[in-house]
């Protein structure tokens, strides 16, 4: 029996099956919201230019793999710097202004440690050219990787008999353990790269190299240690810093008992002092002429050497080394008032009749390096007594040969010679090409430079602005839990000088997942799909074969702006256009 | 089984041997412990149902009107302030032709504050669309809340099952608690249209033009002309099932009556005990118990009233600027009557104050004795403050 119209389900209410789609909303508005990713500030920080939130995404999926893989399109040495970086990228990130920065060095070593991947090519574009790298520090090495990785045969000429540099003859193992050097070397030896180790270059040698090469990059270093003009020099006991780094490193050095006094404020003088510590040394001081805050070493490298037991004086210039019998007993100095001039250069000044005076078996010298240049003298390398490289495009006055990291700006950090290489490896590479290098570098600078993406130069990514960086104001915290930085194992002060085993306890694959889920991912999509759920007119469309990011329905999205807003990381907002 | 309990726990009672899906509410005085019960039989996994504590009323309105729509037997209990900021989800839940059971336990509405019993709160949804049901005492609250389900489902509007603050919903009496088959056997599963099914998606409650606005609501009007049948109907079957009846309407000594006494809800009892006072004494009156509001019995009022010439509406109620409601819907439901009636209102208990058998005799006498009616409703309550 049919049922009275005020019964009837299908009548009582107005119910409508047919399609709202005949409304087409995406008329009513002018502008558009635009899936484009952008760059995070870490990246933006690191000299390297890493893919810190690509490759934090893959930890945190617990893709190791993936994670290096990320790691490895900008850097060859992603152990290396996983140990020893200073992370600037840390002091930049985000999630500082939240509740701590990400681990992001200890979670670039666990990629390393953790993670399966060889290093991708880039293009084969540079197999006609041939380059020839003098050096195999982290400048040399980086180069030599990406050079190979643009198909450039490559030739890299080491002097020593292993390849490594300062990452193998001066950093402590203590920092850098030798199992994690040897296999970021691996990695890079696999591109195919012909190594010469044992080769010592000269002038005549390096005529030769640039004649058979297109191009030559010169990354030898600042192995030469400054030591100063004072009485007392040549005493048995005084060594100078890198020297006895490397005599540490090869073992040729067991112990070193008694007083020992460090003179110097950088990392080469902490690393120096921290050793002896681990050598049995009875009381390791530290003197150098910069009040602690000024000291150039890592504040980090300072704080474990006080908590090592390693004894500060700041503000004192060696005057003269006390021996007895050519042995050293003792070491003066004289107050330093201050460091520079009015003009910033160093020109210290002394109140010569303050005094102090140290007692010491050893006295370590580590005032400073400088790149060796007498070998190259006579040729176009050297010029008015010194080699100049254009800071940008490393590019020396000699035709075709390039210079970079300590060997041309003097000491400065790991992460910054591989950025030199970086850098080295795509001019030279442009230079092959008949083109300079701020015509390819342009379009993957990331935010406001120095670091570009060697990766995205020829690996193009669609909507990708690098110079567009995300900024806190661009997350939403809505989204964002709280889960404040944790500290991470270390060894103990008392553990630590017992021996060389490294301080910094590295993160198992399942603390890495956790610190890597820290990552807000600024800038990178990580498909959290929430743009897609809170579309109120269900016109923005997800991923699919044909697509890679989200995007607006023209057809139906009103430009209401609410993808954008939800967006967690700043990767959806809104543009004009229809 | 017979249970010494208050209004408010015969209505609980009553919840739960309906089976209610979802019960959706927010506490307010004096409903709250309707909501205290059904959650301590929830805690105890006694309901079998799912409570929802939302943060309004409105929101409750608004979930029970959704899980209504999805097939669901829904509930909800409120009283004054809360039920007046239901008022436009009660619209939506009529106009979706959801059939959701609330208890209203009446309350003054604020302002002034006070939380006496005053019916001024649900009479201001008289145009909600919802059936509205007034009961006596403590044993009606409950069979009415079961007959309510039923009558609900069966025309597809929602009904308000309406009880007194305190003189119901705090008073205890002896209350006869039906079993649960019984129940059972009265009121099947819930069997009303599903709006949301994934395999057959619909978009309701659309825009729509005027003329269809005028369609729809006329199947409502006819919905709730046709809920008279159907409220006899189910009450027929209750007494089947319980031995209890109760009418749209209840007449009470109108044989050779001079004047009619029409009350309703709470008020009714009392003047059940003065009038059969007064006709012990040869007063000719009678009483006439208006239990169902909404929708209003017209015709059944016109029938029953017709012989007596007099009429004496006294309520618990009022429309500022007119008269109490239920004698402004009698006077209209009379007006076409062959007859000619004199009705007068009066006005006692607005605010909950006290309505004694006294007081019910006095507004017989003053009925009877009245030569002409006059338009202005009469208060009885003689002291002013």
């Amino acid at each position: 029996m049919a049922l009275p119209g005020w019964r009837d389900p299908e009548k009582i209410i107005p119910i409508s099956r047919s399609s709202t789609a005949v409304f087409k909303t995406g008329s009513w508005s002018g502008r558009r919201p635009e899936h484009r990713e952008k760059t995070s500030p870490c990246r933006v920080a690191c000299p390297a230019g890493n893919n810190i939130p690509a490759a934090l995404l893959a930890a945190f999926q617990g893709d190791f793999d993936g994670a290096l893989s990320a790691f490895l399109e900008e850097n060859p040495l992603p152990g290396v710097c996983g140990s020893v970086c200073y992370h600037p990228c840390e002091k930049d990130c985000n999630r500082g202004r939240w509740d701590g920065s990400v681990h992001i060095r200890a979670l670039e070593r666990a990629a390393a440690d953790h993670g399966h991947a060889v290093p991708s090519p880039l293009t084969d574009a540079g197999a006609k050219h041939p380059v020839a790298v003098l050096g195999s520090g982290p400048a040399g090495l980086s180069a030599a990787y990406h050079l190979a990785r643009m198909g450039h045969p490559v030739n890299l000429v080491e002097h020593r008999k292993q390849l490594g540099g300062l990452l193998r003859y001066g950093i402590p193992l203590y920092r850098l353990p030798q199992a994690v050097l040897e296999k970021d070397l691996g990695r890079i030896r696999s591109l195919g790269i012909d190594i010469r180790t044992g080769e010592r270059i000269g002038a005549k040698e390096l005529e030769n190299l640039r004649a058979e090469s297109s191009a030559l990059f010169i990354a030898l270093g600042a192995q030469r240690s400054l030591s100063p003009e004072m009485p007392g020099m040549d005493l048995e006991g005084v060594l100078l810093g890198l020297d006895f780094l490397n005599k540490v490193r090869r073992s040729k050095l067991g112990e070193v008992p008694g007083r020992v006094v460090v003179i110097g404020g950088g990392n080469v003088a902490v690393d120096a002092a921290r050793t002896a510590c681990r050598l049995g040394a009875g009381k390791v001081e530290l003197v150098c002429l910069e009040q602690r805050d000024d000291m150039p070493a890592h504040e980090g490298e300072r704080g474990d050497a006080l908590e090592e037991g390693i004894l500060f004086h700041n503000g004192w210039g060696p005057k003269r080394v006390l021996g007895m019998q050519n042995r050293v007993v003792g070491i003066e100095f004289t107050k330093c008032t201050s460091v520079f001039d009015a003009q910033g250069r160093f020109s210290p000044s002394y109140e010569e009749s303050t005094v102090l005076r140290l007692d010491a078996d050893r006295v370590i010298l580590a005032i400073g390096q400088a790149p060796d240049i007498t070998p190259f003298k006579g040729t176009p390398l050297v010029e008015k007594g010194s080699v100049e490289a254009d800071p940008v495009t490393l590019a020396t006055s000699w035709d075709g040969v390039f210079s970079g990291g300590d060997f041309a700006t003097g000491p400065r950090s790991v992460v910054e010679a591989i950025a030199a290489g970086k850098r080295a490896a795509l001019s030279i590479h442009l230079y092959t090409r008949g083109l300079a290098l701020q015509q390819g570098e342009e379009k993957v600078i990331l935010g406001g430079g120095p670091a570009f993406s060697i990766h995205s130069f020829s690996h193009a990514r669609e909507g990708w602005n690098p110079k567009s960086v995300v900024r806190f104001e661009d997350l939403e915290p809505l989204f964002l839990d709280q889960q404040p930085r944790p500290s991470l194992g270390r060894l103990t002060p008392t553990e630590r000088i017992k021996g060389f085993q490294e301080v910094d306890l590295a993160l198992n694959p399942h603390e890495a997942m956790q610190q890597g889920g820290r990552c807000f991912f600024c800038g990178t999509c990580t498909g959290c799909d929430r743009c897609f759920l809170f579309c109120p007119e269900v016109s923005l469309l997800p991923p699919d074969e044909t697509h890679t990011g989200y995007r607006p329905d023209a057809e139906y999205c009103k430009g209401c702006a609410v993808c954008a807003a939800v967006c967690p990381r700043g990767v959806m907002t809104m543009g004009e256009g229809t | 089984m017979k249970k010494f309990i208050t209004g408010n726990h015969a209505v609980a009672e009553a919840v739960r041997l309906c089976r209610t899906q979802l019960v959706a509410a927010y506490p307010i005085t004096p409903q709250t412990p309707i909501y205290e019960k059904l959650s301590d039989w929830e805690a105890a996994s006694e309901l079998g149902g799912i409570m929802m504590r939302t943060e309004s009323e409105h929101s409750a309105m608004a979930a029970c009107l959704s899980a209504s729509l999805a097939g669901a037997r829904t509930f909800t209990a409120t009283s004054s302030q809360g039920l007046a900021l239901m008022h436009e989800m009660l619209h939506f839940a009529s106009g979706c032709r959801a059939p959701v059971v609330m208890a209203c336990v009446n309350r003054t509405l604020a302002a002034p504050w006070a939380f006496w019993s005053d019916q001024t709160d649900s009479l201001a949804q008289r145009d909600t669309g919802w059936i509205q049901i007034y009961c006596e005492d403590n044993q009606e609250s409950l069979d009415s809340v079961i007959q309510a389900f039923r009558i609900a489902e069966k025309v597809l509007l929602p009904c308000m099952v309406v009880l007194e603050a305190n003189f119901i919903s705090h008073f205890m009496e002896p209350v006869e608690v039906p079993e649960q088959e019984w129940v059972d056997r009265f009121l099947p599963p819930v069997q009303i249209p599903k709006r949301f099914d994934v395999d057959n998606p619909a978009y309701i409650a659309a825009v729509v033009s005027q003329a269809q606005f005028e369609g729809f609501r006329r199947l409502s009007h006819e919905a709730m002309a046709n809920a008279l049948d159907v409220i006899e109907e189910v009450d027929r079957d209750f007494e089947v099932h319980f031995g209890r009846k109760y009418g749209l309407v209840e007449a009470v000594g109108l044989e050779g009556a001079e004047l009619a006494l029409v009350t309703t809800a709470t008020i009714t009892s009392t003047a059940r005990v003065a009038l059969a006072r007064l006709r012990e004494k040869g007063t000719r009156v009678g009483l006439v118990k208006i239990r169902v509001f909404r929708p209003f019995p017209t015709k059944l009022l016109r029938k029953i009233l017709e012989p007596v010439p007099r009429v004496a509406v006294l309520e618990r109620n009022l429309s500022l600027g007119r008269e109490g409601i239920f004698c402004s819907e009698l006077k209209a439901a009379l007006v076409n009557s062959e007859k000619r009636h004199q009705v007068q209102g009066y006005l006692a208990g607005i605010g909950g104050t006290n309505v004694d058998p006294a007081l019910i005799e006095r507004v017989v006498l003053d009925a009877l004795a009245r030569e002409r009616a006059l338009d202005e409703p009469i208060w009885m309550t003689e002291e002013r403050i």
